[in-house]
């Protein structure tokens, strides 16, 4: 599965849009921002599909883990170019396994967790938060949206900066071109 | 006071789960309880099972947020360890108030601000270290996270 995928998701109450660039996106930030409820939604028509009062529109499936937490690699082999949203209820993903499914899958991943996940290569522009937009008003409809918890930085360094590397080769080229093009 | 045991640890409790399923309804009628919930999920304890939500509308206490639910458990059985993971950085102000109440022992798995949450006492028990300062707790707290 390649390129961006815009995803709605929608129901009387509550609305989220929001794209998905890249195979690993992962979702944090505060407590009773709506992640857990856009999992229910997303879950919810999974299973009962439009009779649930829920839309989801976008180009692929969308699916939310879930079940026997045992069986979550035989579950996730079997999704195939989708969007699969998992909980951070699931401590399967800050592993090893997982880390090369995930790289030999066809999915994109959508990982709500605070904490690090060390096994897996993700970009720090594809960690979001989830912000709702205008007041509550309840019945009314509440807007939500993703947002950059980590925005680019432009702030120049005020001092001289001496990079050292633990190896010679793919580490020392890598920085030795970033540092003469003045990215660090 | 706060005690916190950072990384991986066996043996804590998984917050919103436990309170789902353990829960007591008179502590929902705290007014401790009821001035977190108010300001973390902006939702208001009406009586009975009934809680009312800015942007959900009428909601059980399961409907309530992890960081929430993970929170009135800590408060409310500080003898169990509670994994806050659950709790956002919007929670953390409510956490340090929980340790002035009660003696508490929670396990965090990522790096939660205490910047904004006035005078600090938490031990980190990795290494049995008081800290008083947030500066001191991020110096601290970063080896593990």
């Amino acid at each position: 599965m390649k390129n961006k995928h815009h995803v709605v998701v929608e129901s009387k109450r509550l609305k989220y849009e929001f794209d998905i660039k890249r195979n690993i996106t992962v979702i944090q930030g505060d407590s009773a921002s709506g992640k857990t409820t856009l999992l229910d939604l997303l879950g919810t028509h999974s299973r009962f599909g439009k009779e649930s009062g829920i839309s989801v529109q976008s180009d692929v499936p969308c699916v939310v883990f879930g079940g026997d937490a045992g069986l979550w690699k035989t579950i996730l082999e079997a999704y195939q170019d989708s969007i699969v949203f998992i909980d951070e209820d699931y401590p399967f993903i800050y592993s090893k396994d997982f880390a090369e499914l995930v790289q030999a899958s066809s999915n994109y991943f959508v990982l709500i967790t605070r904490q690090p996940l060390y096994n897996l290569p993700y970009s720090v522009q594809e960690i979001y938060g989830i912000r709702t937009t205008g007041k509550y008003h309840y019945p009314e409809q509440v807007y939500h949206e993703f947002y950059r918890i980590y925005n680019d930085s432009n702030e120049a360094l005020d001092k001289e900066v001496l990079v050292l590397v633990e190896d010679s080769k793919s580490g020392y080229q890598f920085f030795s071109k970033a540092c003469k093009q003045g990215v660090l | 006071m706060l005690r916190i045991y950072f990384g991986e640890k066996e043996d804590v409790m998984h917050g919103p789960s436990w309170f789902r399923f353990n829960y007591d309804e008179e502590w929902l009628a705290d007014p401790f309880v009821e001035e977190m919930m108010t300001d973390i999920d902006k939702s208001h304890y009406k009586g009975g099972q009934l809680i009312e939500s800015d942007v959900l509308g009428p909601i059980p206490p399961e409907k309530l947020s992890g960081g929430l639910q993970t929170l009135i458990c800590i408060y409310k059985r500080p003898d169990l360890v509670f994994n806050a993971t659950s709790c956002g950085e919007n929670c953390a102000k409510w956490l340090i108030e929980i340790g002035r109440r009660e003696d508490i022992t929670v396990n965090l798995r990522y790096y939660m601000p205490f910047d904004d949450c006035g005078d600090i006492e938490i031990e980190i028990l990795n290494e049995n270290i008081k800290v008083t300062n947030a500066k001191d707790y991020m110096h601290e707290a970063l080896k593990y996270v």
